[in-house]
């Protein structure tokens, strides 16, 4: 029996103390001390450790970033002496779209490779903006053989990044008549991206090209980022190139099986080319998404070349760029999609979506809008403990030295947060009783969407909205 | 006894009680410490804050019946008024580590609270722990 995918995961701990989110103020002067039942030491979680290990030395209240606010301490402390509380400095962390949440949980995620849990369970609003507008469709939970990571049943999770033909022909003889090109597969609908800005340090690429090769992804790099050293990762490289100097690279193109072309208009003509260079290279065009391209036209006109996958790119909160009313990527890909499938291209190519991916539950959500897999980039900096706080961009250093990372360290705190997000998309796939990544593509019918769902079940009461919501 | 270098000062806050405005620090080394309750400074802090290096350390709390811990700031002035005494045991003068009841909102008093222990320090000289090390 072959062997089943697996990304295997080692717990990580931080090399520097994350910004945590609660802590616990406690009236020690009332500690019973004798009742022998102390919570810390009940702890589920066993948050209280190391920080009862090294209270002594502490020069400033920590914040305990394991904490899955369960409060157990809080309702059983013999004496009540224990309160809650959230770190004002957690507040502070991130933006609008890569929440203070976001960021805690792919720091534990990284760390410790399993799935996050809330122990006081959801208690943010019904709707959001942007993927938070639509649910997924979890009716199929009860099937236990179909049950994520515990089933019997082995969900794939494998994409492909090669164009398929049309349709197979065959000789009179039985033998095939039309070329049918060697398949790209890669296990995980997820690639890497180097992130627009952080630290671009040897280290923390080449983390990132190792974790890429350790669970069989690939990375897209810049071109001129590849460092000689680098070649060794050739078939983990996606190069970024563009019309005017692609024709510079020509050893990374012959060691790599993808490359990425930035769209401009009559790219078609390069793509020629492109494959003199390297004959089963995989074309990649990367698109904006911009509000003064029409990207829809743009893509269908590109599938009717020959290349093989389509990389639409929004901004770093899934907005559209250049545009003062954006939309968000969910909706920019579901254009995408559907003008293909009436183009009647969109079974022979791929869509990698970029931007505005931050949880598990978005790799899943951006395959039912129309992606066949998505593209990662400032995760991996968080999983390398990154906390967006932008001072590398204007030449200040870095609270947890990126610089200096050490890439074997790096790749496994990225490989923790893959198989954490595998697991996850595992467990979704299993309750939506789907055992291939490849069928949720489009499979809108296994998502709820909050606009429909409002009209199907208010309208008939209230009539239409009189005013407009905004939900990205 | 004179300073000759900028005084150090360590300021620990709750969140209702300090907000830091432009040339409050002015003529001193500050290290700011938010906390979501003042009741989180516990004795070993204020300890280490003078172990790093700190001539000063300033605790703000938010008033006694304001604080939305009950007990917060009661808990922290007894805390503060034990390490005092510790202070003054050790020979380092416990006048070098004050409370006050302040407001976020109120902030010419906390540049006054500031500029006095900068002034206090005149008198009361550097932190005497660190230059018996160096």
């Amino acid at each position: 029996m072959p062997q089943k995918y697996n990304i295997s995961t080692n717990a990580a701990p931080p090399r520097f103390y994350p910004v945590g989110k609660y802590s616990t103020i406690e009236f020690r002067e009332n500690c019973a001390g004798s009742c022998k039942e102390c919570v810390k030491n009940k702890c589920v979680y066993d948050i209280f450790k190391d920080n009862y290990l090294h209270m002594s030395k502490m020069e400033e209240p920590e914040y305990l970033y394991t904490c899955n606010s369960c409060f157990r301490c809080i309702q059983e402390c013999t004496k009540g002496i224990f309160s809650r509380v959230v770190n004002p400095e957690y507040r502070e962390i991130g933006d609008a779209y890569w929440t203070p949440d976001v960021l805690n949980r792919t720091w534990y995620q990284a760390h410790t490779g399993g799935i996050p849990v809330s122990g006081a369970g959801y208690r943010g609003p019904f709707v959001g903006k942007g993927f938070d507008s639509m649910w997924t469709d979890m009716s199929e939970i009860v099937r236990p053989t179909r049950d994520g990571i515990h089933g019997r049943e082995y969900i794939n999770t494998c994409i492909e990044l090669s164009r398929r033909p049309e349709r197979l022909a065959f000789k009179e003889d039985g033998s095939l008549d039309v070329e049918v090109k060697p398949i790209l597969e890669i296990p995980l609908p997820i690639l890497f991206q180097q992130p627009d800005f952080g630290i671009y340090s040897k280290g923390v690429l080449l983390s990132m090209l190792t974790a890429a090769q350790t669970i069989g992804t690939k990375m897209f790099l810049k071109a001129a980022d590849v460092y000689e050293d680098m070649m060794c990762f050739g078939k983990s490289i996606i190069p970024l190139v563009k019309k005017e100097n692609f024709e510079n690279y020509p050893k990374l193109l012959s060691l790599v099986d993808m490359v990425e072309i930035e769209y401009e208009p009559g790219i078609e003509k390069t793509f020629g080319t492109l494959k003199a260079m390297n004959k089963d290279l995989v074309v990649s065009v990367g698109i904006p998404l911009s509000a003064d391209l029409d990207y829809a036209k743009i893509c269908v006109d590109l599938s009717k070349a020959d290349m093989d996958t389509l990389h639409v790119y929004a901004d770093s909160q899934g907005r559209e760029l250049n545009s003062d009313t954006p939309r968000f990527i969910k909706d920019m890909l579901r254009d995408i999609h559907l003008a293909l499938v009436d183009a009647a291209t969109r079974q022979q190519i791929n869509i990698l979506a970029s931007g505005g991916i931050c949880m598990a539950e978005h790799v899943n959500k951006s395959i039912i809008c129309g992606a066949d897999g998505v593209a990662i980039d400032l995760s991996l900096l968080v999983a390398m403990e990154c906390r967006l706080c932008g001072r590398c961009m204007n030449d200040l250093s870095c609270p947890v030295e990126l610089e200096s990372i050490d890439p074997e360290y790096g790749s496994n705190r990225i490989t923790n947060l893959m198989g954490a997000w595998r697991n996850q998309m595992l467990e979704m796939l299993g309750a939506m009783g789907l055992r291939e990544a490849r069928r949720l593509r489009g499979e809108v019918g296994r998502s709820m969407w909050f606009e429909d769902l409002e009209k199907e079940s208010f309208a008939p009461i209230f009539g239409e909205r009189k005013v407009s919501i905004d939900v990205g | 006894m004179n300073i000759n270098n900028t005084p150090k000062l360590t300021l620990f806050h709750c969140l209702n009680s300090f907000e830091e405005t432009a040339s409050m620090f002015d003529g001193c080394e500050a290290k700011t410490i938010k906390m979501a309750c003042s009741s989180m400074t516990k004795d070993v802090h204020l300890l280490r804050a003078f172990e790093a290096g700190a001539d000063a350390v300033v605790v703000l709390v938010c008033s006694n019946k304001g604080c939305r811990y009950a007990e917060g700031s009661i808990r922290a002035k007894k805390r503060v008024g034990y390490v005092k005494t510790i202070l003054d045991d050790i020979g380092m003068d416990s006048k070098r580590l004050n409370i006050f009841n302040t407001t976020a909102k109120d902030s010419g008093s906390i540049k006054d609270i500031i500029q006095d222990t900068i002034a206090s320090l005149e008198t009361i000289g550097p932190n005497p722990a660190l230059n018996h090390f160096n």
